[in-house]
C-alpha cells in the first residue's frame, strides 16, 4: 500500500517578498517560483501492515521571479511563448522552475479557465507534470479597511482536475527550542566517571567552555558578516535603481511634452498656411482657365468652394515640360470630340441648357462615371457652378437630424 | 462622541516596512514577536458640516443650511520603518531594548521621525487584539494619543480547503466612560507602494538573525554558568545551543541571505535595462 503526501514549503521572507511585489503594483502580478523538489520513500512496518510505503514529496519554494507585465509569457489563448520564458528566467535553469504564481485582489481561491490552460501548456513546455500554481488573493476583511486578509494556496493538476496542496511557511517554531537542562542527576559509578574523564578533553577547552559552542558561534558570526555585506550591496543597488528610474521617468515626461508642443506647432502652421500643390494649380489653370474656383483649397462645411481663396498666382511652371501627359490628353480629347472653336461654342450652348437643368445633371454626374459627364460638368462656368451650389444648398439632399 | 478630536483617521504603512514586519511575524509560529513602528504624523484639516452647536463656533446661515466653522484635526500616521525588539520574559507590556537597538533607534529617529506605534504577531490566533493587548495599547496612548497598534495573524490554515491565511489589522483603544473597560476601535490601514527598499528597512530586516542569535547566546550563558552541572549535561546543553543556532541559520539567516542575493541580481538586471532605456530616450530627446 502506498501513500503519497505532498507538502509545499516556503520561507517567510519569500512570502513577504511576494506580498511586497503586489503592494507595489496596481494590477495583478504574476511570475515564476523556483526551488527544489525532493521525494522520500519511507517504509513502515506495523503489526497490521507489512509493506506500508509512504512517499513524502516536498516542494521547497526558495525564490520567485516576477514578470514585468501581465500575459508576457503567454498569448490570448493561453499558448506559452518559450522565448519569453527563457528571457524571464535569464540565468536560472529550467529544472529549478517549480511552477508559476499569480496574485489577484478580491477574487476567489480558484483557478480561472485561462490559468488552467496556461498551466497545462507550461507543463508541456517545461516538461514537468509536477508543475504547481501558487495563487495569492488579498482582500479587505473589514469595510473601513482596518483589517486585510491574504489567502494563498498551491494547485496541481491530476489529469483534468486541479487539487489544492497545503503550503507551509518554514519557521523557527517548527523545531523545539527550549531543551536546555538546568539540573542534572549525579552518578556515583566510578567506571562511568572514568569513561567520561577519558574523553572530556575532546569536548571542553582549558577554560571549561565547550569547543562545539565556540565553533558554531564563530560560523554564525561569519554568516552575520555575510548578511551585513549583502545588505550593504543591495542597499547600494536600490539607491542606484531609484535614481535611474527617476531619470527615465523625467526623460519620458520631457519627450511627451516636447512631442505635444511640436504637434501643436504643426497643427497651428497647417491651419495658418496650407501647403499648396503648385503643379496641380498649374495643371488646373492650363486645363480649366475659365474656372478659378477649381484652384481653391478652402471649402465651406457644405462643400462650396470659396472664391476669395482661389489661387491666382502664376507659379511660372511650364506645363508642357513639367506635366506633358496632361496637355497631351487634352489635345487627344479635342481631336476626338472635335472641340476647339466649335467645341467652345457647343460648350457655351450646352451651358445655356445646363443652367436650366444643372440640378438634374449634377445628379447624373454623381450617378455615372462617364467621360462625357465629366466633360459636360467641366464646361460649366464658375458663376453657374456657384448658383447651382446655392440651389443645392437650399434643397439639400443631405440627411437632417 | 467619546473619541477625542485628536483621533487617528488612517495609517499609511510603506510596503518595505510591511515586508520587515511580515518577515518578523513569519519567523516563528511558537511565540508572539513584537517591534516598534517608526514614522511621522501628518495632519488632515477639514471643516466639518454639523448640525450640533459648539461653544466656540460661529453659526453662518446659508440658504437654509446651518454649518459650523469648527475645524477637526485628524492625524494620518505614516510608518516608514520598524525596529525589531526582544521581549523581556515574553511580556508585551515589557520591552527590552538592547544597547545596539537603542543606538539604532536613536539613529532612525530625530525630526520628523519618531516612534508612532507598535506591532506584534498572533501565530495561530485570531487577528483581533486580546484584552491584554487593548490594555497595553491604552497604556501607550497615555504617553501619546496618536500611538497605533498593528497585529499580524499568521500560520492560519483552513483544513477543509487547504488554504493558508495571513491577516493584519490596525487599532487603538478607547474607554466608553471613565472607569469602564477599554475597547478597541478600528483604524483604516493602507499599505502604500514603495518600490525601492529603504536603507533603514534593509538594516532592520538583517537585525532579526542577529537578535535571535543574541537571545540564544544569553540563554546559553545563563545555563552554562550553573556550575553544579555534570559534564554530560553540559555537553547536552552545548548540543542544544548548536542545534538551535543551526535552525536559526537554516530557517532565517539562509533564506534571508538568498533573498538578498536574488534581489541584488534582479536589481542589476533592472539597472542594465534602465540604462539602455535611458540612452535610447536621450537619443530620442536629442532628435526632437
Amino acid at each position: 500500500m502506498t501513500d503519497l503526501h505532498t507538502t509545499v514549503r516556503i520561507s517567510g521572507i519569500v512570502l513577504g517578498s511576494l506580498m511586497f511585489q503586489h503592494f507595489n503594483s496596481d494590477s495583478d502580478v504574476e511570475g515564476f517560483i523556483l526551488g527544489e523538489s525532493k521525494a522520500e520513500e519511507r517504509s513502515n512496518i506495523t503489526d497490521s501492515q507489512m509493506n506500508q510505503v509512504q512517499y513524502e514529496h516536498t516542494v521547497h519554494i526558495q525564490k520567485h521571479i516576477s514578470c514585468q507585465k501581465l500575459s508576457s509569457f503567454y498569448n490570448g489563448v493561453g499558448e506559452v511563448k518559450w522565448a519569453e520564458i527563457k528571457h524571464i528566467l535569464a540565468g536560472d535553469k529550467k529544472e529549478n522552475v517549480l511552477g508559476w504564481y499569480r496574485q489577484r485582489r478580491n477574487t476567489e481561491q480558484r483557478m480561472t479557465f485561462r490559468e488552467q490552460v496556461v498551466h497545462r501548456n507550461l507543463q508541456r513546455a517545461l516538461s514537468n507534470h509536477e508543475l504547481v500554481f501558487l495563487l495569492l488573493t488579498p482582500a479587505k476583511a473589514s469595510s473601513i479597511g482596518s483589517t486585510h486578509r491574504l489567502e494563498y494556496s498551491v494547485f496541481r493538476s491530476h489529469g483534468s482536475q486541479y487539487h489544492n496542496i497545503p503550503m507551509v511557511v518554514s519557521n523557527l517554531g517548527m523545531l523545539e527550542q527550549q531543551d536546555y537542562r538546568r539540573s542534572s542527576t549525579s552518578c556515583s559509578s566510578s567506571s562511568y566517571n572514568r569513561a567520561i574523564k577519558k574523553h572530556r578533553s575532546k569536548f571542553f577547552t582549558s577554560d571549561g567552555s565547550l569547543k562545539e559552542v565556540g565553533e558554531v558561534s564563530a560560523m554564525n558570526d561569519t554568516l552575520q558578516a555575510e548578511l551585513k555585506m549583502a545588505c550593504a550591496n543591495v542597499e547600494k543597488s536600490e539607491r542606484t535603481l531609484e535614481l535611474l528610474s527617476a531619470d527615465v521617468a523625467a526623460l519620458r515626461k520631457d519627450i511627451a511634452v516636447k512631442r505635444s508642443n511640436q504637434t501643436k506647432t504643426d497643427l497651428h502652421s497647417v491651419s495658418e498656411m496650407p501647403q499648396e500643390n503648385m503643379l496641380l494649380c498649374a495643371a488646373l489653370r492650363a486645363l480649366f482657365p475659365e474656372s478659378p474656383l477649381l484652384r481653391t483649397q478652402t471649402l465651406t462645411q457644405q462643400g462650396t468652394p470659396l472664391p476669395e481663396y482661389s489661387c491666382n498666382v502664376d507659379h511660372n511652371i511650364d506645363v508642357p515640360t513639367a506635366l506633358p501627359l496632361v496637355l497631351a490628353h487634352q489635345h487627344a480629347r479635342e481631336q476626338r470630340w472635335g472641340l476647339g472653336e466649335k467645341g467652345r461654342n457647343w460648350g457655351k450652348r450646352r451651358c445655356t441648357e445646363a443652367s436650366h437643368t444643372t440640378q438634374r445633371k449634377r445628379r447624373d454626374i454623381l450617378e455615372t462615371d462617364s467621360e462625357e459627364a465629366i466633360t459636360v460638368s467641366g464646361s460649366e462656368t464658375d458663376e453657374e457652378l456657384l448658383d447651382s451650389q446655392n440651389i443645392n444648398l437650399k434643397q439639400s439632399n443631405s440627411p437632417v437630424f | 462622541e467619546s473619541r477625542s478630536a485628536m483621533a487617528v483617521s488612517a495609517v499609511h504603512l510603506e510596503s518595505d516596512a510591511f515586508l520587515v514586519c511580515m518577515n518578523h511575524a513569519l519567523s516563528t509560529e511558537k511565540e508572539e514577536v513584537m517591534g516598534l513602528c517608526i514614522g511621522e504624523v501628518s495632519w488632515l484639516s477639514r471643516a466639518s458640516l454639523q448640525t450640533q452647536s459648539w461653544p466656540h463656533s460661529t453659526f453662518i446661515h446659508v440658504v437654509g443650511l446651518v454649518w459650523t466653522r469648527q475645524v477637526d484635526t485628524n492625524r494620518i500616521v505614516h510608518i516608514h520603518s520598524v525596529i525589531i525588539l526582544r521581549r523581556s520574559d515574553k511580556r508585551k507590556d515589557r520591552v527590552e531594548i538592547s544597547p545596539e537597538q537603542l543606538h539604532r533607534l536613536a539613529e532612525m529617529t530625530g525630526r520628523p521621525m519618531r516612534v508612532v506605534g507598535w506591532y506584534h504577531s498572533h501565530p495561530h490566533i485570531t487577528v483581533w487584539p486580546s484584552h491584554v493587548d487593548v490594555r497595553t495599547q491604552a497604556m501607550y496612548q497615555m504617553m501619546d494619543q496618536g500611538f497605533v497598534g498593528l497585529i499580524f495573524s499568521c500560520f492560519i490554515e483552513d483544513k477543509n480547503t487547504k488554504t493558508g491565511r495571513v491577516l493584519y489589522t490596525c487599532f487603538q483603544s478607547v474607554q466608553a466612560q471613565k472607569g469602564s473597560e477599554y475597547e478597541r476601535i478600528e483604524i483604516p490601514i493602507h499599505v502604500v507602494p514603495h518600490e525601492a527598499i529603504g536603507k533603514v528597512c534593509l538594516e532592520s530586516a538583517v537585525e532579526l538573525p542577529r537578535i535571535l542569535c543574541q537571545e540564544e547566546q544569553d540563554t546559553y550563558r545563563r545555563i552554562h554558568s550553573l556550575t553544579h552541572l555534570d559534564p554530560i549535561t553540559k555537553i547536552h546543553n552545548g548540543s542544544v545551543f548548536t542545534k538551535n543556532l543551526c535552525s536559526q541559520m537554516s530557517a532565517v539567516s539562509g533564506p534571508l541571505l538568498q533573498w538578498l542575493e536574488d534581489r541584488l541580481e534582479q536589481n542589476k538586471q533592472s539597472i542594465s535595462e534602465l540604462q539602455k532605456e535611458k540612452e535610447r530616450l536621450l537619443q530620442e530627446l536629442a532628435a526632437l
